[in-house]
């Protein structure tokens, strides 16, 4: 026996996949910006700059669009941890992926139409919506724009922030490759997958 | 400029009278003269006045308008002082020949005056005159039939872009800006003291009135235009702003006046050339500091007045054929400011002695600017100079943060290298509206000037730090997976 659940809102659905799509763009360009001699994905390179330049304002667009969307329809809520999540919450979760996925143990938190993400989940989407994505953005905008803040002068000049919006850069690359291999860990390898374009995940009784 | 019928220029509207101030306040005879009293038309318009206001204003103008009827006298509008102080420098001393050349120029030149009437109430005299609008005063002088009535074959037509191939200057394509926005009244009625010529005129129109620079704890007019680009700081007083922001305008070569077989007084003058040039400002002045100018070539010739006096010119050497001028041909980007080394290397845009006619050389010599002297000559102290020159942005270098220019080597080859402050930004407002709106990328314009180099912010132990992490994420992914895998299997045997 199962049933289906609607986790994920059209709005969602579609942000998650521009999302997505704009960061494979951005990591692409951008391994070509900073190795150009080895990448030439987009021929030359002011292809990819223009594409780079381009990618990460839709990127800007995404992130706004997104934020409204959680916070005037109160989805917000999936992101944030209650008590007792954060304890034991993110250790029963941990122990799950280290120790109980191997063994085949039920998923301990069993997503439910308010409550969509287990405590890791909402540990690691929190800090990347709220914390890394500002801060690559803004690192972005500073790098694309440099003339236009003197904040840039007082924290070491443009050599710090490109180091800093590569190093944000890498952070993104591997959350990508984790996002995308936590997504196999579903009731079946494909079902996360699916549920991001059907909106649907499947609930299995065990 | 159409003319006008006889009847539009002398047509006084009724609603003058009850609508206009002065058409409210002053009879006719007040300002103009004759005897309303008188019924014989003949008799009553004895001793009428066209225009009270020239030369003198005191008398009808200045009875209201008393601070700006005394300045009258100073206006260039008015004098035309300009012209005669220019003409004396090239006439000689003898009396004779001054007073014939006062007579051809009282004949050919003087006659483009203008006066309080003839900005504010009619045509001027010198385009056949004629009432504006019904005799009803205009405190702003319409643009159309006075400014370029007079000032039409060269700002009206570099202004509103009616030159083939030049566009209209910026400040009427963007700003729809009338001639009387930048030249304002305070300019127009003189300043009250006697100007050698319009650039000594201290109330003059200034680009800074509106363009200011940014600088740090100075706050910026209500109309302020910031300038952003650091090369304004690095120019100022050296180089007029025309210099870096006008395009093609035009020169006029000879001019010889004379009368024909009727009497009437004629110029003649050749086809006019449209050009571009930059030369030495001839008189550098406290107003006008700058050393390069935009320059033109004017209407005269050593043989202007041989119709009155033969060879009155005698000091023609004295004074430059080739003068400062300031097109109104305004654009943000020209063909001359795209990068330093466009002016810095050419001689393109330079007036240059092959631009001068041999018998007018002498009298251009302070104008003629030097040939441009190549880079790699003007940085020959560098080591390995062409390196330098090919991977420096010019301004990296030349920068206005910096006290002088960076020659120090250690300035930039050192572990504390000036680069990795990014001195060549330049701290300043930024407006993100324009930024927005103009959908351009910084980093496009540093592509397009090739400033940028390829590779300047990598870290080869940061690169291998991070490609290593993304490795053992990929792995550990892979691990883990292949943990997954086999588990699942076995524990699939152990349930068969």
């Amino acid at each position: 026996m199962s049933e289906k659940i609607y986790l994920h809102t059209m709005v969602e659905r579609i942000w998650h996949w521009t999302n997505g799509f704009l960061i494979i763009l951005l990591v692409l360009t951008g391994m070509q910006l900073h190795w150009p001699d080895t990448f030439t994905f987009f021929g030359a390179f002011s292809n990819a700059v223009l594409i780079h330049n381009w990618s990460g304002i839709l990127l800007i667009i995404d992130f706004f669009v997104w934020l409204i969307y959680n916070i005037v329809s109160k989805r917000i809520s999936h992101y944030i941890l209650k008590k007792e999540e954060i304890y034991p919450g993110l250790i029963v979760q941990a122990k799950y992926y280290l120790y109980g996925i191997f063994k085949r143990e039920p998923h301990p938190y069993t997503p439910t139409e308010n409550n969509k993400f287990n405590p890791l989940q909402k540990l690691a989407y929190f800090v990347y919506m709220f914390i890394f994505m500002p801060l690559l953005l803004l690192s972005g905008i500073l790098y694309l724009y440099p003339e236009c803040s003197s904040l840039i002068l007082k924290i070491g000049g443009l050599k710090t922030i490109a180091i800093f919006h590569f190093i944000m850069a890498f952070v993104f690359t591997a959350f990508l490759i984790i996002h995308l291999y936590l997504s196999t860990t579903g009731d079946t390898i494909f079902s996360s997958l699916i549920s991001m374009f059907t909106g649907y995940e499947e609930k299995k009784e065990h | 400029m159409a003319p006008l019928e006889p009847y539009e220029r002398l047509f006084v509207d009724s609603d003058f009278l009850e609508e206009d101030v002065h058409g409210k306040m002053l009879s006719c005879e007040k300002c103009h003269g004759g005897n309303p009293k008188d019924n014989n038309w003949k008799t009553a318009h004895k001793g009428v006045i066209k225009d009270p206001s020239y030369p003198d204003p005191s008398e009808a103008c200045g009875v209201c308008h008393r601070e700006i009827s005394k300045r009258n006298s100073t206006s260039l509008h008015i004098r035309l002082l300009p012209y005669k102080n220019k003409m004396h420098i090239r006439v000689g001393s003898d009396k004779e020949v001054r007073d014939k050349v006062k007579k051809a120029m009282d004949t050919h030149c003087m006659g483009c005056h203008s006066s309080c009437g003839q900005c504010h109430v009619s045509r001027p005299n010198s385009v056949g005159g004629g009432l504006v609008e019904g005799h009803f005063f205009k405190k702003t002088p319409p643009v159309e039939t006075n400014c370029t009535s007079c000032h039409g074959s060269r700002m009206e037509k570099e202004y509103f872009g009616k030159n083939k191939g030049v566009p209209a200057d910026v400040h009427h394509t963007k700003g729809r800006f009338k001639c009387t926005d930048c030249h304002r009244g305070d300019e127009m009625h003189g300043s009250g003291k006697e100007h050698f010529d319009r650039y000594e005129v201290t109330n003059r129109a200034r680009c800074e009135d509106c363009h200011q620079e940014v600088t740090p704890g100075k706050p910026l007019s209500d109309k302020s235009k910031p300038l952003k680009h650091p090369a304004h700081a690095i120019h100022k007083d050296k180089v007029s702003c025309q210099t870096c922001h006008s395009v093609s305008y035009k020169h006029c070569y000879n001019c010889h006046v004379g009368k024909d077989k009727h009497g009437d007084p004629y110029f003649k003058t050749e086809p006019s050339v449209m050009g571009f040039k930059i030369g030495f400002n001839p008189k550098p002045t406290k107003e006008r500091p700058e050393r390069y100018v935009t320059v033109r070539h004017i209407p005269i010739s050593r043989g202007l007045f041989d119709f009155y006096v033969k060879d009155a010119l005698t000091n023609f050497d004295k004074a430059p054929t080739w003068k400062m001028a300031t097109p109104h041909t305004i654009q943000l980007k020209t063909p001359q400011n795209k990068d330093c080394v466009t002016c810095h290397t050419s001689n393109d845009f330079y007036l240059t002695e092959k631009d001068v006619r041999p018998e007018e050389m002498q009298s251009n010599k302070d104008v003629v600017p030097s040939p441009r002297c190549p880079p790699a000559v003007l940085h020959n102290w560098l080591p390995r100079v062409s390196l330098h020159l090919k991977n420096v942005d010019c301004i990296t270098c030349h920068n206005t943060l910096l006290r002088s220019p960076i020659k120090d080597c250690n300035q930039c080859h050192s572990q504390k290298s000036i680069l990795l402050k990014g001195v060549a930004i330049v701290e300043e407002e930024c407006s993100w509206k324009d930024m927005v709106t103009r959908l351009e990328f910084t980093n496009k314009e540093l592509m397009e000037r090739k400033d940028y180099i390829i590779g300047c912010n990598r870290i080869l132990a940061l690169d291998i730090m991070s490609i290593f992490i993304l490795v053992l994420t990929f792995v550990v992914c892979v691990i883990h997976g292949a943990v997954r895998v086999i588990t699942t299997r076995r524990k699939g045997k152990s349930r068969v």
